[in-house]
């Protein structure tokens, strides 16, 4: 026992000198990988063409470092288009010429959004003088008039008494959030217009802030964008942007963002802009479809790997060999999943089919997620647990009834593909990805078990395999460990100590507990 | 004694896998106590390939009764007990009555690894239908053999167990299949209460018998052949399965390298309780 004690303590303290050494040295972070929800947006315009030269351009997402963008497709079938990169605003641009009849355009795009609260510390003042290129942010213009006397006049009054850049901001902003009432419909208002009103639309409320916060001589701007929501949209948001400390800090009176990137919000451009601009000779209309993405570590370590991610990578080996990064993950799943599996035999002492069964069918659940997993397997084992019924009646050679029964599997698995297609529901179309042989020896397993103890017996390990499957895939399916064990595979090392520690433990195992209840009393 | 413990601390450093053959194929284990002198249930067949059937055959045509067995199998699978035949027509314990083909069928499954540890091709061996004594067969009143497992450690008796049939187990008397379990007292040879599906029972549930107060016939004779058995297989840890036949006495069946832990539950008493009593408390 103490020879496997000092082995496995071993493998721990080699794992954790591995996974130190990679976070010191190395610079992995957990960040880069950590799964999250993304949002899937896809955004479409519809025109009429009639021939003539016609563009239709829109911004793209905004390169910034709090967002990575997991994948990204533009696509039209007959438009021709560019995409120009300046300072991290993009434009995209689509042009026709000589095409009648109607057209689209499509961009989509995987993104994650970091969330980011920023601190302003009270202490902090803005420089004197204001930074050249940053200047024209105090500049005023027509929708935003802070030259304006009112603004100024507001501005101060607000302003008044906080001596703080924070309390300044703070005010200005919690007047324009709370004593502007946000109108139900759209309007384009200019600042002025607003803080007579005292009501507006998105729009409105940002350019008054704006608008206040340049007559108080703090830099100020307008973003557009989206902020990100399942469903559909088709006109964009305003918000503002506060030069603060030397960084653009968001600011939305309307959603009650102060001084926080949220992860929702996704910014287009700058200024007062819009996000489409097409030829003024065409009908043109776009909508934003927006779905809730839930981030695999797949995706995120290809993300990883194509911004630089400098540590040594076995993802970066399987992609240049052309390995699906399926296989990698099953393999790496595999041995976090027989964990489970051991602990459910030695120390809980549950019989199941099959030594690593639950553990590969677990993994293999992946591709269908659990709930059709479960409905096709028990589907799978009724059914062909029927085919071999029928053929118990031929007396047929053990070899040859195994064979009989694994076509049948093959042929179940075919019409579930085939069923799942014509429904169009895509999950249980992957099942082709299940482990065949396993399932046609398990039959065999189930169909013999009944017939030498009975159908409770069989019954019972069926179940209790069943319920180890489900435990195999909740703890497989978790994201963080997923992205763990992509970002250190080293992890497995104290995996094996486990293993090692298990295999030496000679405990009653819980069921057993039970089994001799009423000796271990006495 | 639970199932970690008994494979950590009993049959890893006691039993040594490479011997696990000896004991695991039926022959050779046979062949190893005949030649030690033990006495063993006669065989009169051993099949190697489906060709040797008709040989086999050749070789019942004089007997009524008879045992089919797999070389290698577990918990008394695949077992087929002959117990009388009218030319063609066999008779078997659970009142089935067998074609030559079914019986040949019965081989040729044996054949092909249906009921080996692994699925691999198996061989089958065709011995000796034993007629049990009185003393034992009056408490279930069937002509179905039970058999005694007694536990062996560094050549001392630890523990035995008296396991026979009755309906609910199909005339099997197999635990998993709802045997009968009876404690035996190691000294003296007589049986206390028992347990069916871990549960104790006192008395038989077709025949009413009780099943405590039953003494084994030949009792000292038993456990004084099975004091060489860990030396003839090299094997510290064993369970050797016994039949009581009516005109020779107990005979060994088989030798079990992995004895289950049921017997504990038939004894009320833990393995390690009764290891501490005999072998380790001898030694201080």
């Amino acid at each position: 026992m103490n020879r496997v004690l000092t082995a496995s303590l071993f493998l721990f303290i080699l794992a954790a000198s591995a996974i130190s050494y990679r976070i010191w040295h190395e610079g992995v972070r957990l960040d880069t990988i950590r799964p999250g929800i993304g949002y899937l947006m896809t955004m479409r315009f519809d025109t009429d063409l009639h021939g003539e030269e016609t563009f239709v351009q829109a911004y793209l997402p905004e390169i910034s470092p709090q967002l990575r963008i997991l994948s990204e497709k533009t696509e039209s079938s007959r438009l021709s288009y560019t995409i120009k990169n300046d300072e991290g605003l993009r434009i995209a641009r689509w042009e026709a010429d000589n095409l009648f009849g109607q057209e689209s355009g499509v961009y989509e795009s995987t993104v994650l959004i970091n969330h980011v609260r920023y601190e302003i510390p009270d202490r902090l003042t803005l420089p004197d003088p204001i930074p050249e290129n940053i200047v024209k942010y105090l500049h005023a213009s027509d929708a935003i008039p802070s030259d304006d006397d009112e603004l100024i006049a507001q501005a101060s009054l607000l302003t008044n008494g906080h001596a703080t850049l924070k309390g300044q901001i703070e005010s200005l902003y919690n007047f324009v959030r709370d004593e502007i009432k946000l109108s139900g419909y759209e309007t384009s208002l200019d600042a002025l217009t607003a803080l007579h009103w005292k009501e507006a639309h998105c729009g409105g409320k940002s350019r008054l802030l704006v608008g206040l916060l340049r007559a108080a001589g703090i830099p100020a701007r307008l973003k557009g964008g989206f902020v990100l929501a399942p469903g559909s949209m088709d006109t964009h948001r305003l918000w503002v942007e506060v030069w603060i400390n030397g960084y653009w800090v968001p600011f939305d009176p309307v959603e009650n963002i102060f001084a926080e990137q949220r992860s929702n919000v996704l910014a287009f451009f700058n200024g007062d802009d819009s996000l489409f601009l097409h030829s003024e000779n065409i009908n043109f209309s776009y909508i934003c479809k927006v779905k809730k993405w839930r981030v695999s570590p797949e995706e995120l370590m290809s993300r990883a790997n194509n911004t630089g991610y400098s540590a040594y990578s076995i993802w970066t080996v399987f992609r240049k060999a052309h390995i699906s990064l399926n296989l990698l993950r099953i393999l790496l799943l595999l041995p976090i999943a027989a964990l489970i599996v051991l602990i459910a035999r030695s120390v809980i002492g549950m019989a199941t089919l099959g030594t690593f069964l639950p553990a590969l069918v677990a993994v293999s659940f992946r591709d269908t997620g659990l709930i059709w997993g479960l409905l096709l397997l028990v589907t799978i084992l009724f059914f062909s647990g029927l085919i071999r019924r029928v053929i118990d009646q031929f007396q047929m050679m053990h070899t040859a009834r195994l064979a009989v029964v694994l076509t049948f599997v093959i042929f179940m698995i075919l019409l579930c593909t085939h069923l799942a297609i014509d429904s169009n529901v895509l999950e249980p179309a992957n099942i082709s990805m299940f482990p065949i042989a396993i399932m046609t020896i398990q039959t065999e397993r189930i169909f013999n078990m009944e017939q030498e103890r009975g159908f409770a017996e069989a019954l019972k390990v069926t179940l209790g395999t069943i319920l180890l499957i489900i435990c195999c895939y909740l703890v497989i399916d978790s994201d963080l460990l997923q992205a763990l064990i992509f970002a250190f595979p080293e992890l497995l090392l104290a995996v094996i100590g486990f293993y090692l520690v298990l295999g030496r433990w000679s405990g009653i195992r819980l069921l057993e507990l039970k089994r001799f209840r009423w000796l271990l009393v006495n | 004694m639970g199932i970690n413990q008994r494979n950590l601390d009993y049959i890893f450093p006691n039993n040594c896998r490479r011997k696990f053959a000896s004991v695991d194929n039926k022959l050779t284990a046979k062949e190893i106590l005949a030649d030690a002198g033990i006495p063993v249930p006669e065989t009169y067949a051993h099949i190697r390939y489906r060709s040797e059937i008709p040989k086999a055959f050749d070789l019942l045509s004089e007997r009524k009764s008879f045992v089919i067995k797999p070389l290698r199998s577990m918990q008394g699978r695949g077992i087929c007990v002959i117990s009388d035949r009218k030319d063609d027509q066999f008779l078997t314990t659970r009142g089935r009555t067998l074609s030559a083909a079914d019986v040949r069928m019965n081989i040729e499954s044996i054949l092909s690894g249906m009921h080996s540890y692994s699925g691999l091709p198996d061989q089958a061996f065709i011995e000796q239908y034993i007629v049990e004594h009185s003393a034992i067969s009056m408490i279930h009143g069937t002509p179905a053999v039970s058999d005694i497992r007694l536990i062996i450690y560094k050549s001392k008796p630890i523990m035995a167990m008296l396991r026979i049939p009755c309906k609910a187990s199909k005339g099997v008397s197999n635990l998993h299949a709802g045997g009968i379990g009876i404690g035996i007292d190691r000294k003296t040879g007589i049986t206390s209460g028992g347990v069916q599906h871990d549960r104790p029972i006192e008395r038989h549930p077709d025949t009413d018998q009780s099943l405590s107060g039953h003494e084994i016939p030949g009792w000292q004779d038993l456990i004084h052949k099975s004091t060489v058995i860990n030396e003839l297989f090299e094997m510290d840890y064993l369970g050797v399965d016994y039949v009581i036949d009516r005109d020779h006495g107990p005979l060994i069946l088989e030798v079990n390298a992995r004895p289950g832990l049921a017997i504990q539950l038939a004894n009320k008493q833990g393995l390690l309780t009764a290891i501490h009593e005999t072998v380790e408390g001898g030694a201080e």
